[in-house]
C-alpha cells in the first residue's frame, strides 16, 4: 500500500514533464535492418557485388523507394535511378563521376537525354535486360492527345559514359490505337544473351491486348512485332505500373482490381502454344501471393514477389517455398553471362539531413541456383 | 581573575585525564544546605561543577528530599546518587558528601571540607574540587553487572563503554554498572547501518542489535528515452555495487514529437518492431539510508530485430551497443525511489552508413531519432544523450 502510494504520487508528478521530452526514438528502421541482414547472406555467396556512392545528392528530399538498375556488372560505375509510382515512372541517371570528375546524380532522364519537355510515363513498365542496356518506357507523347508511343533507350557496355546511346527508337507498334494505354511490360530472357523478346500488355477500347516485340541488341533497331492478341482477364486498370513475368508460357501480373482496389496477382496457363502464348484462356487468382511479384527464377521455376519487408518465394501454383526479410534490398531480375544464369539484387540508399542528403547503390549478383539458399 | 581561571581548568583537565579509561555515568544529586546563606547559588554551583566532568554522562537533580534519593536515581537510570549537605562553621562552612551506588545503596565514597563561606568566584572555580575528584574513585567502586550485547558477527559497535567487533559467537558479555541508558551505533558491509538506546536495568540483560540487511533485489519500470517501457531487475552486491538486467521493448512508447500543425495530427505513441535486452553494472556513490543517492553504471545490450513481427535475429545494422550512465534516485520511501538516468550509447561494430540512413529517409520510411548527438566514424557510431526516467522498487 505505501508502495503503491509513492507510485503514483511519483507518477502524478513525472507525466506532465514526461510530455514535454518523450520524443526519443531508436536508430532502427526494419526495413534497412531487414536488408542488412540479407545483404550479410549475400556477401557470402555473390559471385559479384559492387557500390557506388555515397554521392551528396542536395536537390531536394530524396523520397520514396529507388530500384536501381546497374550500368554493367563488371565495374560498376553506372546505372540507372528508377522510381515506380502508380501511374507514373522516373528515371534518373547515376553515376560515380562523369569524364571531368562530377557526380552523376539526379538528373531527370526525361529532361537531359531527349525526352521531348513535356514528356510524361503515363504507364509503368520498365524492363531492362541484362547489363540493362536496354529500358523500355511507356510515354505519353502528348497529355491531350493520349497519344502512345514507345520509345526504347539502350546503353552500349562497351561504352565507358554513363549516358544512354541510341536514343529513341521510336517503335511504332502496330495495333495500337491513339488512345491506347500501356498496362504493362515484361521480357523474356534469352539465355544466349543476344537476343530477348519483350512484351507489352496494352489497354484499349478493344479490351487488354497482348504484343510482342523481338529485340536484337547485338542490331539494335531490327524489331519485329507479333500480335496483338486479345487477352482473356478480369477488368484490370489501366496506369498500374507493373510488371509482367512468363514462366514457361504461363504469365503472371499483379494489378489493382476490383471495387476494393486490392492488389491481385493473376495467373495465365500455358495455352500449350509455347512462345506464341496468347493469354486467351482466363486468368487464375493466386490468393496467397499478397506482394507484387517482381521477378522469376527460370530455372527453379519460382515466382519472387516482394513487399516493403519480405520477400517471398512461389511454386508456379502459388505455393510459398520460402521466404526471406529482404527490406529495400530488391530482386532486380536475371541475367546471362556465358549460358550461366543470375539473379541481379539492388539496394538504393538514402540519408537525409536537414536539405543535404546523399545516395548510395549496391549491386549483387549471384546464381540463380543459389537464391533459394537465402530462405529463412 | 586569570589565575583562578587557570586554576580551574587544569583542575579539569586532570580530571579528564584521570578520567579516560573510566566510563562516564549518570549522576543524581541531592544537596542540604540548612542554615547556609546562598543555598540556591551553592546548589547550581555544585550541579555545574559535577556537569563540567568529562566522567558525568549527565547530573540529574533531586528534589524530593534525602531519603529516598538511591531509589530515585535508580528509577532515572542512575547508576550513582550523591548527596551533599552543608552545615556552617564558625568562620565558614563544611561539606559532607557520600557517593552510593542507587541500586543497593552501597557507599561508594565519602568525605568532607571546611573552607571560608565561598564568594561567587570560588564557587565557580575551586571550592567543589575535592567532591568532584572523588566521582572517579565512586564510579570505579560501582558494582558491574553483566548484560549481553549480540548482533550478527563482525559489526562493528560502539557503545556500552567501548568500541569492539561482534565476534563469531554473535554476542559479548559486557560489565557495567546498572541501570543504565546506553546509546549505541552499528555498521556492518552487510547490512544497513543502525543505531539506538538501550535502558538497561537488569543484571543478565540480553540486547539484541536490530541489524537489517539491505534489499537484495530490485524491480523496476523505466522509461528509456522517456518515451517506451522498460522492465529490470537488479541483484545488489552490499551497500554499493550492484548488478542488473533490463529489457527494453519499442514495441510501443510514447511520442510526444511536436507536429508542427501537420493534419492529420500525429500519434503520441510510437512503434518498432526491436528489443533490446542486456545486463550492467554500477556503484552507488552514497549508502542505502540516504534519501538521495547518486550511482554510475554501465549497461551492455543486444539489438534484436523482428521485422514485421515474422523474423528474429540480431540486429546487423548495429548487432550491440555500451549505455555508460550517471544516475539519482531518490525516494523517502524505503519500497520505492523515482530514478532519472542519463548517459550515452556507444555502438561498436555498426555499420553506420547504414546508421545513419536509418535516422534519415532510408528505405522509406525511417524517422529522424532525437534530440541528441551522433558522432561517429567508420566502424562505430556514439548517440547521446540518452535519458531514462523510472521507479525502482525495492524488494
Amino acid at each position: 500500500m505505501k508502495v503503491l502510494s509513492a507510485m503514483s504520487r511519483i507518477a502524478a508528478a513525472a507525466l506532465p514533464a514526461l510530455s514535454l521530452v518523450a520524443c526519443w526514438t531508436p536508430i532502427y528502421n526494419e526495413s534497412l535492418s531487414a536488408s542488412a541482414a540479407l545483404s550479410q547472406k549475400l556477401a557470402g555467396i555473390a559471385s559479384w557485388s559492387g557500390e557506388i556512392g555515397p554521392i551528396g545528392w542536395n536537390s531536394g528530399t530524396p523520397s520514396g523507394a529507388y530500384e536501381f538498375l546497374p550500368g554493367r556488372f563488371s565495374a560498376l560505375d553506372c546505372g540507372l535511378l528508377v522510381q515506380r509510382q502508380t501511374g507514373n515512372i522516373s528515371v534518373s541517371y547515376f553515376g560515380q563521376a562523369d569524364a571531368a570528375g562530377s557526380p552523376l546524380v539526379g538528373g531527370s532522364m526525361g529532361g537531359s537525354q531527349g525526352f521531348g519537355a513535356g514528356t510524361v510515363a503515363v504507364a509503368a513498365g520498365v524492363s531492362a535486360d541484362y547489363a540493362a542496356r536496354v529500358l523500355l518506357l511507356g510515354l505519353n507523347g502528348n497529355s491531350s492527345s493520349k497519344d502512345l508511343d514507345l520509345q526504347l533507350y539502350y546503353r552500349d557496355p562497351a561504352d565507358p559514359s554513363c549516358s544512354l546511346v541510341g536514343g529513341p527508337l521510336g517503335v511504332s507498334p502496330s495495333g495500337l490505337s491513339t488512345v491506347s494505354y500501356l498496362v504493362a511490360a515484361g521480357s523474356v530472357l534469352d539465355p544466349n544473351g543476344s537476343a530477348d523478346d519483350i512484351e507489352l500488355l496494352y489497354w484499349d477500347p478493344a479490351g487488354l491486348s497482348l504484343q510482342r516485340f523481338g529485340v536484337s541488341y547485338d542490331a539494335l533497331g531490327s524489331t519485329s512485332t507479333d500480335g496483338p492478341y486479345t487477352v482473356a482477364g478480369p477488368g484490370i486498370g489501366v496506369n498500374i505500373g507493373s510488371r509482367f513475368f512468363r514462366l514457361q508460357n504461363d504469365f503472371y501480373l499483379c494489378a489493382y482490381t476490383g471495387p476494393e482496389g486490392r492488389e491481385t496477382c493473376y495467373r495465365w496457363p500455358d495455352s500449350g502454344a509455347g512462345a506464341a502464348a496468347t493469354l486467351a484462356e482466363a486468368p487464375s487468382v493466386l490468393p496467397s501471393i499478397k506482394a507484387p511479384i517482381v521477378g522469376i527464377l527460370s530455372q527453379q521455376a519460382l515466382i519472387l514477389a516482394q513487399d516493403d519487408l519480405f520477400m517471398y518465394a512461389f511454386d508456379k501454383a502459388g505455393n510459398q517455398v520460402f521466404k526471406l526479410a529482404a527490406g529495400n534490398l530488391r530482386f532486380e531480375q536475371e541475367f546471362s553471362v556465358n549460358g550461366q544464369i543470375c539473379a541481379l539484387f539492388t539496394q538504393v540508399l538514402t540519408t537525409q539531413s536537414s536539405n543535404q542528403g546523399s545516395i548510395a547503390a549496391k549491386t549483387w549478383a549471384l546464381k540463380s541456383a543459389s537464391v533459394p539458399a537465402l530462405g529463412d | 581573575m586569570k589565575k583562578t581561571f587557570c586554576v580551574a581548568v587544569a583542575v579539569l583537565l586532570a580530571l579528564g585525564a584521570s578520567a579516560q579509561d573510566i566510563d562516564a555515568e549518570r549522576i543524581m544529586v541531592s544537596l542540604a544546605a540548612e542554615g547556609i546563606a546562598g543555598g540556591a547559588a551553592l546548589r547550581d554551583s555544585l550541579e555545574a561543577a559535577l556537569a563540567a566532568s568529562p566522567l558525568a554522562a549527565a547530573v540529574l537533580r533531586h528534589d524530593s528530599g534525602g531519603d529516598d534519593l538511591a531509589a530515585d536515581a535508580a528509577r532515572s537510570s542512575c547508576p550513582i546518587a550523591l548527596s551533599v549537605s552543608g552545615s556552617p562553621t564558625g568562620e565558614g562552612i563544611r561539606v559532607d558528601w557520600r557517593y552510593v551506588a542507587s541500586k543497593g545503596g552501597l557507599e561508594l565514597r565519602a568525605g568532607f571540607f571546611e573552607k571560608a563561606s565561598p564568594g561567587p568566584r570560588d564557587l565557580v572555580s575551586s571550592f567543589w574540587t575535592e567532591l568532584v575528584q572523588d566521582m572517579g574513585p565512586a564510579i570505579e567502586a560501582l558494582p558491574r553487572e553483566v548484560v549481553i550485547v549480540a548482533a550478527p558477527p563482525g559489526v562493528r559497535v560502539e557503545g556500552f563503554g567501548s568500541t569492539f567487533s561482534m565476534p563469531p559467537a554473535g554476542q559479548v558479555e559486557i560489565a557495567m554498572s546498572l541501570p543504565a541508558i546506553v546509546p549505541w551505533k552499528a555498521r556492518s558491509p552487510g547490512y544497513l547501518d543502525a543505531s539506538g538506546s538501550a535502558y538497561i536495568e537488569a543484571p543478565l540483560t540480553r540486547i539484541e542489535l536490530p541489524m537489517t540487511r539491505p534489499p537484495a533485489w530490485t524491480a523496476e519500470l523505466s522509461l528509456y528515452g522517456l518515451s517506451f517501457p522498460e522492465a529490470r531487475a537488479a541483484y545488489l552486491i552490499g551497500k554499493r555495487l550492484f548488478v542488473r538486467v533490463t529489457i527494453t521493448q519499442f514495441l510501443g512508447g510514447l511520442d510526444f514529437q511536436n507536429d508542427d500543425g501537420e493534419y492529420p495530427e500525429p500519434s503520441s505513441f510510437s512503434s518498432f518492431s526491436l528489443l533490446q535486452t542486456g545486463g550492467g553494472i554500477g556503484t552507488y556513490f552514497e549508502d542505502p539510508d540516504r534519501n538521495l543517492r547518486f550511482y554510475a553504471a554501465a549497461d551492455a545490450f543486444l539489438r534484436l530485430d523482428m521485422p514485421g513481427y515474422q523474423a528474429f535475429f540480431v540486429d546487423p545494422i548495429a548487432p550491440v551497443g555500451i549505455f555508460p550512465l550517471v544516475g539519482a534516485e531518490w525516494g523517502r520511501e524505503t519500497g520505492a525511489k523515482l530514478y532519472f538516468e542519463l548517459g550515452g550509447i556507444f555502438y561498436p561494430y555498426a555499420l553506420v552508413d547504414l546508421m545513419l540512413a536509418s535516422r534519415g529517409s532510408g528505405g522509406g520510411d525511417a524517422v529522424v531519432s532525437g534530440p541528441g548527438w551522433f558522432p561517429g566514424h567508420p566502424g562505430w557510431l556514439a548517440e547521446f544523450p540518452v535519458p531514462r526516467l523510472g521507479l525502482r522498487i525495492y524488494l
